[in-house]
């Protein structure tokens, strides 16, 4: 089975403070089984060689809803990562994330993220 | 205020774990404590066994974060939420059981260690959640 993720946003630099700590990203992932979990692992690896401020959290889709992870932390969804494309999807990932920290500087409207792939 | 440093094992943000260490070196059934810094303990417990232990602040440790733990620090037994505003999940919990490892907060492991088999413990909210998804 092809593994494949998606990467939301939450916290202070999702929501426009203007001098965020660090980068909280949630990674969920399709299930609790090995190949998966270890995708999960790796695309974290991968975000934090990019980005050393952020603080990646890993969870199942299941263990996601189980504590409504999503909505109580108001996460935003940013993007898909495919086993196949996962270098151009970390890409795309990394250039919306850079938008969200310039949006409320420079770009109030956030026309600044049409640049990236939005998926 | 951030839950985690930027290092895995996620240390605490102040460096130090004085909550779980002050409740391990009180603990009727804990002979010794031993740091090895980044969060990684060894606990010798009364009846000579030596258990690895894994404390950790991250928000929601799940499924894929300890697989991500054995990877970086070698097998465990024992994983440890320190924070109250940080939670693991029934799937890891149930995935750590299956391993003999167990998976608490501190007053879970408190109470767990009390045990032989510490890593069965679940508290009664656990119990009745694991009951109702069919697991015991």
């Amino acid at each position: 089975m092809t593994e494949s993720l998606t990467v939301y946003g939450f916290g202070s630099y999702f929501s426009g403070a203007a001098a965020p700590n660090d980068i909280d990203l949630l990674i969920v992932h399709q299930s609790g089984l090995k190949p998966s979990c270890a995708f999960a692992v790796l695309c974290k690896s991968v975000i934090l060689n990019e980005l050393t401020k952020a603080h990646v959290t890993m969870l199942s889709v299941r263990e996601a809803n189980e504590h409504d992870f999503i909505a109580r932390a108001r996460a935003i969804r940013l993007q898909e990562i495919h086993e196949a494309s996962i270098a151009a999807d970390i890409s795309g990932l990394l250039c919306l994330i850079e938008s969200y920290y310039k949006r409320p500087l420079s770009d109030p409207e956030g026309n600044y993220r049409d640049t990236c792939n939005r998926p | 205020m951030p839950a985690h440093s930027d290092k895995f094992p996620w240390p605490s943000y102040y460096g130090h774990f004085d909550f779980f260490e002050n409740a391990m070196r009180r603990h009727n059934r804990v002979q010794n404590l031993e740091a090895h810094g980044g969060g990684r303990y060894t606990l010798t417990l009364s009846d000579g066994r030596n258990l690895t232990a894994f404390i950790c602040e991250c928000y929601s440790y799940g499924v894929a974060e300890y697989y991500e733990t054995v990877e970086k620090i070698g097998q465990v037994d024992v994983v440890v939420i320190s924070s109250n505003w940080c939670h693991y999940s029934s799937d890891v919990k149930l995935h750590c059981r299956n391993e003999k490892v167990g998976v608490f907060d501190i007053k879970g492991i408190m109470a767990a260690l009390n045990n032989k088999d510490f890593w069965l413990y679940l508290d009664e909210w656990e119990e009745k959640k694991f009951k109702e998804k069919g697991w015991i």
